[in-house]
C-alpha cells in the first residue's frame, strides 16, 4: 500500500518490461475514513452515555420536594402557613423528648451518659454485649450476647443484687443445667446495685473493672462501683434508658 | 425595553430564592412530620441531614450522638420527606461474630481466629468490638438508594491518597453509566458518598442495623 514516488516508478518499469501497465490504484481515503470512524464511534457513543447519564443524575424534575405540601382538603398550603406548621411540628417533636434526667448508653464506645436535655451531667466508662454467639451443643439453642439498643426504662433498683444464672450460663461454662432454681442463685458478681431494664437486662456492678470500656458482657451494662451507685441513687423507676 | 429587562434580571434572583424557600420549607414540613410518627413509635432513628452535613442518632425527638460528614457527593435525588429502611449493609469485609468456646468441647472449625503476631496493648478479648467494624461500605435504603460511607485516615499515606483520586475519578465516569443503565431497566439511580472520619464510619455501622429507620434530608 506504499504509494511513494519510489514504488510507482518501480511499477512502470516492471510494465515495461512485458507485464501490462498495472491500473493506477486510487487512494483509499474511503477506507481512512472507515478507520478513523470506527475508532470515533465508540468514544463518541461513550461520551453521549455520559453525558445523558449526568442529565439522569442531576435532573431534580421528579423529585418531589417541588410537589407542595396539600391541606386536607387538597389545596397547596401557602409558605407562611407552611412556617407555622413546621415550628408547631418542632414543638410536639420537642414534646416528646424525656422530662428530667435520662440515661444514655453508647455500645459502641462502651459509654453511658446521665443526661438531663442536652446537658451530660455525668459520663461513665461500661463494659456492653460482646456480640459473641453461644450454641447449646445437646439442645441446639442459641444466644447473641448483644446489648438490646432502643428505649427503655428503669423497672426495677436492686441493693445487692444476687444473679440467677440463665441456662447459657453453665452451657458456657460446660455444667450440667441444674433442675433445682436454687442452685442458679450466685451471690457477689453483679456489685453492689443493679438497676433492671425489662427482659433479663441489668445495668449493674462487675467484678471484672479492667475490662471496663471493653465489649466483655453478655448483654448486661457492667459500671464501676462508683458509677453504679450514682446510677442507683439518681435514677428513679421509670428513668428513660435509650441505647443505641 | 432595556429598562423592563433589567428589572427583571434584578428580580430573577428573588423569585428563584423565594422558590427554594418553599421546596425548603416542603421538605422541612415532610420531614418534620415523618420525624414526629418516628419520635411517637419509641424507636431509635437516624437523621441523616446532609447540607448540614452531620448524622443523628435520636429517639423520642432527642439527639443522642451526631456524627460529621467531612464530605459528601450526591448523584439523583430520591423522594424526600419519607421514613427510609435500612435494607442491606454491605462491605468487602464483614465483621463477624465469634463462637463462645465451651470446656470441654472441641468445635469443627476453630472459633477464636489464629492470633496475629502484633500484640494486642490491652487484654486479649474475644468480642465484637467497634475496631471490628468497617470503615468503607455501602448502605442500602430499602428503595434502592445507596449511602456510600467512607473513612478519612488521619494518617493515610501515598497509597491511600492515590486511592482516593482513582475513586473520585471513577465515580465521574461510573455514576453516569449506571445511571443509563438503571434508566433503561426503568428505574432510577440514586446514591450519596460521604467521606467520614475513622471511628464515626465504624460507629455508623455498628449502630445503624438492618432494619432501622432514618429519614434523610437531601441536599
Amino acid at each position: 500500500m506504499n504509494i511513494d514516488g519510489k514504488h510507482w516508478t518501480g511499477s512502470r518499469i516492471v510494465g515495461l518490461q512485458g507485464q501490462g501497465p498495472s491500473p493506477e490504484k486510487p487512494p483509499r481515503r474511503w477506507l481512512k475514513w472507515v478507520l478513523w470512524g470506527s475508532l470515533a464511534l465508540p468514544v463518541v457513543i461513550f461520551i453521549g452515555l455520559i453525558g445523558y447519564g449526568w442529565y439522569l443524575g442531576h435532573r431534580h424534575g421528579d423529585a418531589t420536594a417541588e410537589v407542595a405540601v396539600q391541606d386536607d382538603k387538597g389545596r397547596p398550603v401557602p409558605p407562611d402557613k407552611l412556617a407555622t406548621a413546621n415550628a408547631k411540628l418542632q414543638k410536639k417533636i420537642a414534646a416528646l423528648a424525656p422530662k428530667g434526667q435520662f440515661v444514655v448508653i453508647d455500645t459502641a464506645n462502651n459509654r453511658v451518659y446521665l443526661r438531663e436535655g442536652e446537658r451530660a451531667l455525668r459520663e461513665m466508662v461500661a463494659s456492653c454485649g460482646s456480640g459473641n454467639v453461644l450454641v447449646d451443643p445437646v439442645g441446639g439453642r442459641t444466644w447473641t450476647f448483644d446489648t438490646p439498643r432502643g428505649q427503655f426504662q428503669v423497672r426495677s433498683k436492686v441493693k445487692d443484687p444476687i444473679w440467677i444464672k440463665p441456662d447459657w450460663a453453665f452451657i458456657e461454662e460446660g455444667e450440667p443445667i441444674p433442675a433445682k432454681s436454687s442452685a442458679r442463685a450466685e451471690a457477689n458478681v453483679m456489685g453492689d446495685y443493679a438497676l433492671g431494664i425489662g427482659n433479663g437486662y441489668f445495668l449493674h456492678g462487675t467484678l471484672y473493672k479492667r475490662l471496663l470500656g471493653r465489649n466483655v458482657s453478655h448483654g448486661c451494662v457492667r459500671l464501676g462501683d462508683e458509677d453504679i451507685e450514682f446510677l442507683y441513687k439518681t435514677a428513679v423507676l421509670g428513668t428513660k434508658v435509650m441505647i443505641f | 425595553m432595556r429598562f423592563l429587562l433589567a428589572i427583571l434580571l434584578t428580580l430573577l434572583p428573588c423569585f428563584a430564592t423565594a422558590a427554594d424557600d418553599v421546596a425548603d420549607l416542603t421538605q422541612t414540613n415532610r420531614l418534620l412530620q415523618a420525624e414526629y410518627e418516628l419520635a411517637r413509635s419509641q424507636q431509635l432513628y437516624f437523621v441523616i441531614d446532609l447540607p448540614a452535613s452531620r448524622i443523628q442518632f435520636r429517639a423520642s425527638g432527642t439527639t443522642l450522638a451526631e456524627l460529621p460528614i467531612l464530605s459528601l457527593r450526591s448523584w439523583g435525588r430520591p423522594a424526600d420527606g419519607i421514613a427510609y429502611t435500612l435494607a442491606e449493609k454491605t462491605a468487602r469485609q464483614e465483621p463477624e461474630r465469634e463462637q463462645v468456646l465451651i470446656p470441654g468441647r472441641e468445635l469443627e472449625k476453630p472459633a477464636v481466629p489464629v492470633i496475629e503476631a502484633k500484640k494486642p496493648s490491652g487484654p486479649v478479648v474475644q468480642a465484637l468490638e467497634i475496631s471490628d467494624m468497617p470503615t468503607d461500605y455501602v448502605l442500602q435504603l430499602d428503595d434502592g438508594t445507596l449511602l456510600t460511607v467512607h473513612a478519612k485516615f488521619e494518617d493515610a499515606g501515598g497509597w491511600a491518597n492515590l486511592r482516593q483520586k482513582l475513586t473520585r475519578y471513577g465515580w465521574f465516569v461510573s455514576r453516569p453509566l449506571i445511571s443509563v443503565w438503571h434508566h433503561w431497566r426503568g428505574g432510577a439511580y440514586n446514591e450519596m458518598l460521604m467521606t467520614l472520619p475513622e471511628r464515626e464510619a465504624r460507629m455508623l455501622y455498628w449502630s445503624f442495623q438492618k432494619g432501622s429507620r432514618c429519614l434523610v434530608r437531601w441536599p
